[in-house]
Formats: structure tokens, C-alpha cells, sequence
């Protein structure tokens, strides 16, 4: 996972923000709010819940912001945060059953060349617990072990997911060639 | 390319720009989300953690074991399985099966803007049917709420009940419940809302009085917001008629709960109310020009299709799934009648 550590002003604008001050929390927005929001995006598959997760988080930092040390990594600490709403979210959706407006693909996005949209197809076709260890994994660079712990299971079963998923992408792609 | 650069390459739309300024206006508005914990346990800690937990289940089922006598707390006729407008709900935190959430927070500001002489007098009957992996499977009956024009205390007042099992009084000006009366086979529950608290008594046990509880809890948000009587079937939809519904409106509104079972439902809870879209439906009282609301209730969902002309909730609906399949409740409006009841 990229890792940037806190730099003095990055330090400032952080406790500006746990302050309560609101041009600080904008601050972070704009430095965070966007691979955030690319986080969250991929993990629920929906513009609105990745709006929502972002939305509520930003919302909840001043007050979170209390539970982060300073010589942590702020990157990895949000990043970690985002996806631990993301999948709240993600059961929660899951639970009730509801089926995403765009979960037939990702919307808004360009279309791209034919590969490509078999491949968001293939990967939003995936079931929810297969999907998230692939994104986790695979594109957002954490272990399995940091996956693991966000998801509740053992580093043993994530390493299965990722596998099971690849297996299943694979075989989707194949069966659309 | 590998496959995970294709992965990584894959578009993604960018957040919409205005989503900072909403950020903002939550905050100034007042909302608060207490988000997770982000801290990842090492792996020595994560075995002493659950050597620790092991530890303390064992106490706590050596002394639940040794000690505990029945609850004094009566169950039969307990809190019912109607909550959030009417739709039955499995209550997963009554039943133990989640982790009690204490500490949400209205999504959107508090409702502040209502237009209470649009609230009418009338009856309203639903039927309400149980829909199991996309087929019929029963129906769970029909509902009758009225809600008629009446005094108490000298004051304009609302007078609700939902098929005899429950009364709410409510102020006509500010939309907030005054007296909320639950009968029970063998139990009673009262609340009595005053202009910044709630005091709750049940009564239970046979002879009745025998138990009883007796709280009290200072209400959560604006003393001008309307309040909803969270057991009280069809609570909300007084609510609606009142609300300024256009094709962006949001807001939130604090339910009440009942005091007796805080240990396990919170007290208060924040419904979150948002207008989703437009929808022309069809039930058996006729079709409907209606605004589709999603209506958020801590963290359970529901739908409601709110006619816009004569703002009568016409259809609810709610959703469950896990691996063994997919149940679906809904409540159609079958009849109305705008007469004005007798108080």
C-alpha cells in the first residue's frame, strides 16, 4: 500500500481539522477525498454508496481524528477507515438485499475498449466477499493479512477468495471471448 | 500489461464536485458519524486479545451459570415486531443478534420545515403480504390506522391509533407526540412527552402493577423538530403529509423508543429520510403519482412511495436476503376514507 508519512503541514491541517476547523477539513478533502472516493467506489461498485462512504467519513473525521497518532500514517489510516465504512455499508446492502442502480456497470465512467468493459464486467459480477478481497488485494495493495483483519476472516481464507476470484474472472473472460 | 494493471487501470468517475460542500453542510448542520476503528491488531496482540476473551467468556458463563435468575422483565406481549411505519421488522438487536449501535448520528439536518395544517383527518387501510424469493407466499392481513381531531390539555391535538393497538396523541402545531398509550395482553406502556423529556411507565405482571418500570429520558435534538413514536405503527406517515417534498429534499427526525428495552434497542434513533426519485404506481386504492423516499432507520433501510398530490403514504416496502433467499414485505394501500372520524 503507497505510504505517505505526515509532513509538518499535513500535521498543521490535522489538528486544524480535529479542531473542528472547517477550511482544514476541506484541506484534507482535497488532498484524500478523491483516492478515497476511487476506494470506496471499488469496494461498494456504486457512485452513490462510494459518495456516501466518503460523505461520512469526512463528516466523522474531526471526531476519529482523536483516535490517530500523529506518527502514524495518515494515507494508510484513512484508507483503512474508508474501507472498514465501505464494507459496513457493503454487509449492510447485503443484508437488505438491495441491488445498486449501476451495479451493472461502473457508471459514469467512460466507456472503454472492448477488454476492458469485459473486464468491469467480469469484476462486478463477482460476488461481494470475492470482490473485496480482489480490490484489497490486487489493486489497492494491501496483504492478506491487513485484508484479513478488515474483513473479519483469516489471512488462510483471503488468500482463498483472491483465488476463487481469479479463477472465476478468468473464466468469465474466457467464456465472453 | 499485467492483470492487475488492468485492474488498477480500470476508470473510475471522479467524486461529484459537490460533495465537499455537502461534507461542510453536514458538519455545520450539526451531524456526527462516529466512524470505526482503523487500528490493525499485530499478531502477538491479536492471540493475547483473544486469549483474554476466552478468559472472560469463561468467567461471565461461570457466574451466568452460578447466579443468574430469570429476567424480571415480562416478555410475553413485549415489543412488537412493527417498527419504522408500520413494516414488521425483525428487531436484530432485540434479538441479540447484533451489536447494539448506540451512537448514530442524523445523516441529514433536522427537520425543521414542516407545514402542519397540511396533516388531514382520515382512515387508512393497508394490506400487508410477505413475499418470499420473488413469490407470494402469505398475507399477514390488513391494517387500520385513523387519525382524527381532538383536544387534550386545551391544545389541538391528533389522535392516532393503528387497529386498536396502540394511541398517540399528538401536538397539530409542532408535530411532536404528547401521550402514547401501548395495550398489551398483560402489559400497558404509557409515555408522557413533555416539551424536552419522556417518562415511560409499564406496568406488567398479573395481577397488573405487580412489575413495573418507571424511566425517564431528556429528547434528543430541536425542541421546534417534529419527534416520531418509533413502536407506533405508521407514525411517519402523519409526518410526511407535512413535509415540504421536492426532488432533493432530505432531513432527519429522532424516533423515541421504549425506555423498558434500552438495554437492548437505543432510546433514541435518527430516521433519515430522502426523496430518491419520482414513481407512478399502481395498488388496489388506485394509481399514484408519487415521490419514492428511502426512509433509513439507524441501520435499516425501507421505501416509501408518498402520493405528491394528496401526500398519503401509498406503499412501503422492505427488503432482506442472506445465502438461503430473499424475503420481501410490503403494505399496499387498499382503501381511504377522508371523512373526518369521530374523536
Amino acid at each position: 500500500m503507497s505510504a505517505a508519512g505526515p509532513s509538518g503541514g499535513r500535521g498543521a491541517s490535522v489538528e486544524a481539522a480535529r479542531a473542528g476547523s472547517p477550511e482544514a477539513l476541506a484541506a484534507l478533502y482535497r488532498e484524500h477525498g478523491p483516492a478515497l472516493f476511487r476506494l470506496a467506489y471499488r469496494l461498494t461498485g456504486t457512485r452513490e454508496d462510494a459518495e456516501d462512504v466518503v460523505h461520512d467519513v469526512f463528516v466523522g473525521l474531526p471526531e476519529a481524528l482523536g483516535r490517530y497518532e500523529e506518527r502514524g500514517n495518515l494515507v494508510g489510516w484513512l484508507n483503512r477507515v474508508t474501507a472498514r465504512v465501505a464494507l459496513m455499508r457493503l454487509r449492510s446492502r447485503n443484508r437488505r438485499g438491495e441491488v445498486a442502480l449501476d451495479a451493472g456497470g461502473l457508471g459514469g465512467a467512460p466507456p472503454q475498449d472492448a477488454d476492458r468493459i469485459a473486464l468491469q464486467s467480469a469484476v462486478n459480477a463477482l460476488p461481494d466477499p470475492l470482490r473485496v478481497v480482489l480490490v484489497l488485494t490486487e489493486i489497492e495493495g494491501y496483504s492478506h493479512a491487513e485484508a484479513a483483519e478488515l474483513l473479519g476472516i483469516s489471512a488462510g481464507a483471503s488468500r482463498v477468495r483472491l483465488n476463487r476470484a481469479m479463477r472465476r474472472l478468468r473464466k468469465t473472460l474466457e467464456d465472453g471471448r | 500489461m499485467t492483470w492487475e494493471d488492468e485492474l488498477r487501470n480500470l476508470p473510475i468517475p471522479d467524486p461529484p464536485h459537490e460533495l465537499l460542500a455537502r461534507i461542510l453542510a453536514s458538519r455545520a448542520a450539526g451531524v456526527r458519524v462516529v466512524l470505526p476503528e482503523a487500528t490493525v491488531a499485530s499478531g502477538r496482540a491479536q492471540y493475547l486479545q483473544y486469549a483474554a476473551a476466552i478468559a472472560v467468556l469463561v468467567g461471565f458463563g461461570w457466574l451466568a451459570l452460578s447466579t443468574i435468575k430469570p429476567s424480571p422483565v415480562p416478555h410475553a406481549g413485549g415489543p412488537p415486531i412493527w417498527s419504522l411505519d408500520g413494516m414488521p421488522l425483525f428487531p436484530a438487536t432485540v434479538l441479540g443478534q447484533e451489536q447494539l449501535v448506540r451512537d448514530v448520528r442524523p445523516r441529514y439536518p433536522l427537520i425543521t420545515t414542516t407545514a402542519p395544517s397540511a396533516v388531514r383527518a382520515g382512515q387508512w387501510t393497508y394490506e400487508v403480504r410477505w413475499i418470499t424469493d420473488g413469490i407470494f407466499t402469505s398475507s399477514r392481513g390488513r391494517r387500520t390506522i385513523t387519525r382524527a381531531a381532538s383536544m387534550h390539555d386545551g391544545k389541538p391535538v391528533w389522535f392516532m391509533t393503528e387497529s386498536g393497538y396502540d394511541t398517540v396523541l399528538v401536538d397539530q402545531a409542532s408535530l411532536r407526540p404528547l401521550r402514547y398509550v401501548r395495550r398489551m395482553r398483560r402489559h400497558l406502556l404509557i409515555q408522557e412527552f413533555g416539551r424536552d423529556s419522556v417518562v415511560e411507565v409499564f406496568q406488567g405482571g398479573d395481577p397488573p402493577n405487580e412489575r413495573y418500570f418507571h424511566g425517564s429520558a431528556a429528547l434528543p435534538g430541536l425542541a421546534r423538530s417534529p419527534l416520531l413514536v418509533a413502536w407506533s405503527p405508521y407514525s411517519i406517515d402523519e409526518l410526511v403529509q407535512a413535509l415540504p417534498l421536492t426532488r432533493a429534499w432530505r432531513g432527519s427526525v429522532y424516533s423515541v423508543n421504549w425506555l423498558v428495552y434500552s438495554d437492548r434497542v437505543p432510546v433514541f434513533t435518527p430516521v433519515d429520510l430522502r426523496v430518491i426519485s419520482t414513481d407512478r404506481i399502481t395498488v388496489p386504492a388506485g394509481t399514484f403519482d408519487c415521490w419514492k423516499l428511502e426512509v433509513r432507520d439507524g441501520f435499516e433501510k425501507a421505501l416509501i412511495w408518498v402520493s405528491k398530490d394528496r401526500r398519503w403514504v401509498v406503499m412501503r416496502q422492505r427488503i432482506w436476503s442472506d445465502e438461503s433467499g430473499e424475503w420481501r414485505i410490503e403494505s399496499l394501500l387498499v382503501a381511504v376514507d377522508t371523512t373526518p372520524p369521530a374523536p
